[in-house]
C-alpha cells in the first residue's frame, strides 16, 4: 500500500506534460538563438538603424540633429537622383526584353534536343559557375575599346568596328545587362527545362491527334503550364535588377558621366565617396520600400500557385 | 531514339518539323558558343606574351605558351596566400549558414517552439532585402561591433556572421524537415532515444541531400563574394581572390595577360567542383524549385 501512495504522489509530481513542453521550447530556442543573433546583428538592426539615421543630420557615421524629411528631400531633388532612377528603369526595361523570355525559349530548345543534351545543359550553365565579379571583369576586358579587345578582334574579321561598347553612353545599359543575362541565364534555364519537364506528355499527343502543330502545342499546352513560372521569375528577376550594383560598379564605375549609375550604386556613392551617410540612409529605405511593395506581389503570385 | 518534347517521333517525319528541330540545334550550338568562348579566349589567352598579346594582326590561338607565368603569379603577386585567404572565407562561410541556418529550420519546423511562427515570419519579410540596402549601417556594425565595440575590418568574421543569416536556407532547411513525418521522431523517442540522440542518427543521415546541395551553393556564393570582402579585407594579407582582382583591374601597372591569368585561377576552382559536383548542382534546382 506504502509503496503505491508513493507512486501516486510521484505521479502527481512529475507532470510529463508540461516539462516535456518547458524542456522542448528551451532546446528549441537554443537551436534557433545563433540564428537570431545573426539576423539581429545583421539584417535587422541595420534596417532600423537606417531608417532611424534616415531622418537625422550626420556626422561621419554618427547622428548630429533631427532634420525630419530633410535627407528625404535633399535625395528626391538631387538629380543624380532622377538620373539613376531613370538608369534604374532602363536596366529593367533592357533585362525584360534580353533576358525575360531567352532562358524559357532556351530550355523549350533543350527539351527537344534527343543527342548531346547533357552537354549543352553543361553550355548553358557553364556561365553560372563565374563568380560574379570575375564576369563583369571578364566582360570589361572582353569589351575593350581598341582594336585588341576580343569583341573588336572577332568583328573586324568580318569588316565591322571597331565599336566603343561600353564608352558609348547609349550602349553602356544593354551591355551590362547582356552580360547579365549571359551570367545569370543558366539558373532560370533549368528551372524552366524542369518546370517542362513535369508537363503530361500525354497532352501533347493528345493535341497531336487534334491536329496541332509545333507551334499551337507551345501555344495552348506549353505556355499554360509554364506561365505561373514565367510571371514568378520575370518578377524575381525585374526585384534583382532594379537593385543591380555589383555590376556597374565593376565595369563603368557608372560612367561614362553617369550614364550607367543604377541606384543602388548612387546610394553606395553617397555613403562611401561624398561621406553623406544621412542621404544614404535615406534612400536605402525607399529602394527597401520598393522592394518590399514588389515582395508582396511576389509572395501573392505564388501563394496562387501553390493550390494546382 | 526517345523524343520527350514537342516534337515526336511520328512528327519528326514531317519536313517541317525537320526544319524547325534543325533550326533548334543550330541556335543550341551558337549558344553553347557564345557561353563557353569567351571564357576559352580568356583561359588561353592568359599564357600569351604581352607582345603577341597587342600584336596587329591580333591572333586567336596563341604562337607560344607562357607556362612561367603562372609560378610567377602564385609567388610575386601572393596568389598562394590570397588562396589561403579565400578558402578560410568559404570554410567558415560554409560552417556559419549550414550549420546555423539548418539548426534554425530544424527548430522552426519540428520543435514547436512558443513564438517560432513570428519569428519565421520575419525571416520571410526579410528574405528579399540584400545586404546592400543598409550598407552604410552594417559598414557601422563592422567598423564598431554592437555591445562588445571592437572593430571588425580586416577580419572574416562579418561575412561569417551574415553568412549565418541566409533566410533562403531557413526557408529551404524548414520545407524539408517539414516533410520529414513527425511518426519517425516519435517511434525513435519510444525506443529511449534522447533528442540528440535522434537528430544525430535519424535527422542528420535524412538531410545529407540538403546539406550537400547547401555546401556547394555556400562554397560558391562565398567564393564569389565580392562586396563585404571589399569593404572590410583593407590589408593585402588578409584579401581574398576576388578582393585582389578588382583592385589588380584599377592598377593601371598590371599588365593584361597577368589579369588575366589571375581571372583564370579565380575561374578554376569552381569551375572543378562544378564538374564533380554537377549532378547534385542540378538536383538542388528541383529541390528548391528556385534560386533567390
Amino acid at each position: 500500500m506504502k509503496t503505491d501512495i508513493a507512486t501516486q504522489k510521484g505521479i502527481k509530481n512529475y507532470n510529463p506534460i508540461i516539462s516535456e513542453k518547458v524542456k522542448r521550447n528551451i532546446t528549441g530556442w537554443l537551436l534557433m538563438l545563433p540564428g537570431c543573433i545573426c539576423f539581429i546583428i545583421f539584417v535587422i538592426q541595420p534596417i532600423l538603424t537606417c531608417a532611424y539615421m534616415s531622418f537625422f543630420e550626420t556626422k561621419g557615421f554618427e547622428t548630429v540633429q533631427f532634420i525630419g524629411l530633410q535627407n528625404y528631400k535633399d535625395v528626391i531633388t538631387d538629380s543624380l537622383f532622377l538620373k539613376s532612377m531613370l538608369n534604374s528603369a532602363k536596366y529593367t526595361f533592357w533585362s525584360v526584353v534580353l533576358g525575360g523570355f531567352t532562358p524559357l525559349i532556351i530550355a523549350t530548345m533543350l527539351n527537344e534536343v534527343v543527342r548531346g543534351k547533357s552537354f549543352f545543359r553543361f553550355a548553358t550553365y557553364f556561365p553560372c559557375i563565374i563568380p560574379g565579379i570575375v564576369t563583369s571583369i571578364m566582360w570589361e576586358i572582353l569589351l575593350q575599346p581598341d582594336a585588341n579587345g576580343f569583341l573588336n578582334m572577332l568583328f573586324s574579321k568580318i569588316g565591322i568596328g571597331p565599336f566603343q561598347w561600353l564608352q558609348n553612353p547609349a550602349m553602356t545599359i544593354p551591355l551590362i545587362v547582356i552580360t547579365m543575362t549571359w551570367a545569370g541565364m543558366g539558373t532560370t534555364t533549368m528551372i524552366y527545362l524542369s518546370t517542362l519537364q513535369s508537363i503530361d506528355h500525354s497532352l501533347y499527343e493528345a493535341a497531336e491527334i487534334d491536329g496541332a502543330g509545333f507551334f499551337s502545342k507551345i501555344r495552348y499546352v506549353t505556355f499554360p503550364h509554364v506561365s505561373g513560372m514565367l510571371k514568378m521569375l520575370l518578377l524575381l528577376q525585374i526585384m534583382g535588377v532594379f537593385k543591380v550594383f555589383q555590376e556597374p560598379l565593376a565595369m563603368t564605375g557608372g560612367g561614362p558621366n553617369n550614364a550607367s549609375t543604377s541606384i543602388m550604386l548612387t546610394a553606395y556613392n553617397y555613403a562611401f565617396s561624398y561621406m553623406q551617410i544621412g542621404r544614404s540612409t535615406a534612400l536605402g529605405i525607399v529602394i527597401a520600400i520598393v522592394l518590399c511593395g514588389f515582395s508582396i506581389i511576389y509572395f501573392k503570385i505564388t501563394a496562387e500557385k501553390k493550390p494546382r | 531514339m526517345e523524343r520527350n518534347g514537342l516534337i515526336s517521333n511520328i512528327d519528326y517525319k514531317k519536313t517541317s518539323n525537320k526544319i524547325i528541330y534543325w533550326t533548334m540545334i543550330i541556335l543550341l550550338i551558337v549558344i553553347a558558343v557564345i557561353c563557353i568562348l569567351p571564357v576559352a579566349w580568356v583561359l588561353i589567352s592568359s599564357l600569351k606574351s604581352l607582345d603577341e598579346f597587342y600584336s596587329v594582326p591580333p591572333t586567336i590561338w596563341p604562337k607560344s605558351f607562357h607556362f612561367e607565368a603562372i609560378p610567377e603569379l602564385l609567388s610575386k603577386y601572393n596568389f598562394v596566400g590570397f588562396y589561403w585567404n579565400t578558402i578560410k572565407l568559404c570554410a567558415g562561410s560554409i560552417i556559419f549558414s549550414v550549420v546555423i541556418n539548418g539548426f534554425m529550420g530544424y527548430s522552426l519546423s519540428k520543435m514547436r517552439v512558443k513564438g517560432g511562427s513570428i519569428v519565421f515570419a520575419v525571416i520571410l519579410a526579410t528574405y528579399m532585402l540584400p545586404t546592400t540596402v543598409c550598407m552604410a549601417p552594417i559598414y557601422k556594425t563592422i567598423i564598431k561591433f554592437p555591445i562588445i565595440g571592437v572593430n571588425l575590418i580586416n577580419t572574416n568574421w562579418p561575412m561569417w556572421l551574415m553568412a549565418g543569416a541566409n533566410a533562403y536556407f531557413v526557408i529551404l532547411y524548414k520545407s524539408f524537415f517539414d516533410n520529414i513525418p513527425n511518426a519517425l521522431l516519435e517511434a525513435t523517442k519510444l525506443d529511449g532515444c534522447g533528442d540528440f540522440k535522434a537528430f544525430l542518427h535519424v535527422i542528420v543521415p535524412l538531410s545529407k541531400p540538403i546539406i550537400a546541395t547547401t555546401v556547394i551553393m555556400s562554397f560558391s556564393s562565398a567564393w564569389g563574394d565580392f562586396f563585404w570582402p571589399y569593404m572590410v579585407l583593407k590589408e593585402q594579407s588578409v584579401q581574398t581572390i576576388m578582393v585582389k582582382i578588382f583592385a589588380m583591374q584599377s592598377n593601371s601597372a598590371i599588365k593584361i595577360n597577368t589579369l588575366l591569368l589571375a581571372i583564370s585561377f579565380a575561374i578554376i576552382p569552381p569551375a572543378i567542383i562544378f564538374i564533380i559536383f554537377q549532378k547534385k548542382i542540378m538536383n538542388g534546382f528541383t529541390m528548391s524549385g528556385i534560386k533567390g
